[in-house]
């Protein structure tokens, strides 16, 4: 799953329409949309709309602990081409002087260039570093949430020196479109980190045991991984006769520890 | 090779950051404070990180020379270590590298003139330095130069230097006539359990071509056979491993041996476990004494080193127990 981040909705119709998003709701905090994989949400301009909409959307879609992020959106540069896009290679926080490193683990199609996020308006552009408002919101939510390496910032050139920032709704879109591809291939890359990583820490038959029998919090964890270590040193089934006659959870336990010891 | 660097500041001038920022002309390249900036952070996945690693270049600051951990030796009277590298290309699964690392980007330090003088200091005839512990010694030298680099530096010191590697970068040698006190050290591992544990890693075959190499030059040759890895066939497979090794690697270019059971601090194996929970070597035949989770087949140690002195006196053999 990866949840998308846009200030504005001229931000976020271009992917709406893209991967067919539908909006869940009208009445929400802030407008969301999603598909199977994809959740989008708007949460209007500033850091800390940002980092209000990730926390929300992360609460929201059941706090997985492997949900990838990527905030897209447009920004200011000094002299970049209009429409020209690329992935945060840094976060630079200009209030607070935090800044914060995007990891990664791919093989990158895109052009990094550092991201400086202000309280207001920049028009003087003075580090070869792209300009936004919510980027550094966004990321140290994100943060909280998900490792770093799932969590990227694409930004699209919409002003600079010669050609100032404008309210233009169809301009912004259309910059947006215009990288469509790009964000698209980060958005599949993620995704697949998202799967690989989830795919690592499935127990096989967790459910199963935890309906049969009751276990604690405690229990449930090192149930998770005794049948990780299960599946990892057996391609059995663990369900044979004897474990479905047992009664506890603790018995249950004990009987695991040994079929993996004595899977040799 | 690297499509990403992160430079320190304070390094930007420096000759190796110099020539390494042109030989990776095309990769992105970013200007950082303190390696620890991207290092060290939480919440970083090494499993996803280890999929394209970058480059940190860095400044190591004071302590540059450190002991070795008690068990850690080759019974002299200092035994030290130190790290001009922190990870390493390889993706070893045992390696406790794993667990004592938040990230997987190897950072290189590139002010060999700092170790240098420390060494120095602490430099004498009874002494050694380990390389090789924090990230393997060798397997970056196309980039790092660090064997080239500190070979004639030790050439002239009083005493002994190991390079600890699994890679076949061995021109740096080749190209020099061997020293005394440098003993190069290679980890070998039978080929069945390379394949499955030791991923990215030149295979036996390759390492022991290496080695040949450098016997027939007259270099001191260390086998770190460490950790011994178990398997259902482990008996008859380190049978048959120890007797190509020595019959390939004469005795008198054996500077030492030594050997290892599977072993890691509790904490890094949680850590690394976590990481790689579809993993056989993590999941049975393992035990925990005194915050260490080892391999509870003691019989294959013993067996092992029974094996070893077949070929080797034992005054060049060490157990490494910690």
């Amino acid at each position: 799953m990866i949840g998308i981040q846009c200030a504005l909705k001229c931000e976020a119709e271009s992917l709406i329409q893209h991967f067919r998003l539908k909006c869940i709701s009208q009445k929400n905090f802030f407008p969301i949309y999603f598909n199977k994989t994809i959740f989008l949400i708007v949460s209007g301009i500033g850091k800390v709309p940002a980092s209000a909409a990730v926390g929300y959307l992360y609460a929201l879609t059941g706090e997985s602990p492997f949900m990838a992020w990527l905030n897209v959106g447009v920004a200011g540069h000094k002299t970049e081409e209009l429409g020209k896009g690329f992935l945060g290679a840094s976060i630079h926080d200009r209030s607070t002087k935090k800044c914060f490193y995007p990891i990664f683990p791919w093989k990158l199609t895109s052009e990094l260039k550092p991201i400086v996020t202000v309280d207001e308006v920049e028009k003087k552009y003075n580090d070869d570093a792209l300009y936004d408002m919510e980027s550094s919101g966004f990321w140290q939510a994100a943060a909280r949430f998900s490792p770093l390496e799932l969590i990227h910032c694409y930004k699209i050139v919409s002003d600079n020196l010669t050609a100032p920032p404008v309210k233009n709704p169809k301009w912004v879109l259309s910059l947006i479109e215009k990288n469509l591809s790009e964000i698209s291939f980060v958005i599949e890359t993620l995704l697949t980190l998202v799967q690989e990583i989830e795919k690592s820490d499935v127990a096989p038959d967790l459910s199963l045991f935890l309906e049969k029998w009751k276990f604690s919090e405690t229990e449930k964890i090192y149930l998770k991984r005794v049948l990780q270590k299960w599946h990892a040193c057996s391609k059995e089934s663990i369900w044979k006769q004897d474990l479905l006659g047992l009664k506890s959870a603790r018995e249950v336990l004990i009987y695991l520890d040994q079929k993996v010891e004595r899977s040799a | 090779m690297f499509q990403l660097i992160y430079i320190e500041k304070e390094i930007q001038d420096h000759p190796r950051t110099v020539f390494l920022t042109k030989k990776f002309a095309h990769a992105n390249k970013i200007v950082i404070d303190h390696y620890g900036e991207i290092f060290n952070r939480k919440a970083q996945n090494f499993r996803l990180q280890k999929k394209q690693p970058a480059l940190i270049l860095a400044k190591k600051n004071p302590r540059f020379v450190l002991e070795t951990p008690p068990g850690f030796g080759l019974g002299l009277e200092n035994h030290y270590y130190f790290s001009h590298l922190l990870n390493c290309p390889f993706d070893c699964r045992y390696c406790f590298l794993q667990g004592m690392y938040a990230s997987a980007h190897m950072v290189f330090f590139v002010n060999f003139e700092d170790f240098q003088k420390e060494i120095e200091t602490l430099s004498h005839p009874k002494a050694i330095f380990f390389t090789g512990y924090d990230g393997d010694s060798l397997a970056l030298e196309s980039i790092t130069h660090f064997a080239k680099d500190f070979l004639p530096f030790i050439s002239r010191a009083s005493a002994l230097f190991e390079f600890r590697t699994k890679s076949v970068a061995i021109r740096p040698f080749l190209e020099s006539t061997p020293l005394k006190n440098c003993i190069l050290a290679w980890t070998l591992t039978p080929e069945k359990m390379r394949r499955a544990y030791e991923h990215k890693t030149p295979s036996l075959e390759a390492r022991l071509r290496a080695m040949e190499e450098l016997q027939k030059r007259g270099w001191n040759l260390g086998l770190r056979f460490d950790p011994i890895l178990d398997d259902s066939e482990a008996l008859h497979i380190y049978q048959t491993f120890f007797k190509e090794v020595f019959q390939r690697i004469f005795l008198k270019s054996i500077h030492s041996v030594t050997l290892g059971a599977f072993r890691l601090p509790k904490a890094m194996f949680k850590k690394i476990s976590s990481l790689y929970p579809e993993e056989i070597l993590f999941a049975r035949g393992l035990t925990e004494k005194e915050g260490t989770i080892a391999s509870n087949n003691k019989n294959l140690l013993s067996f092992c080193l029974e094996e070893v002195l077949k070929y080797v006196p034992k005054e060049k053999v060490f157990v490494c127990e910690k």
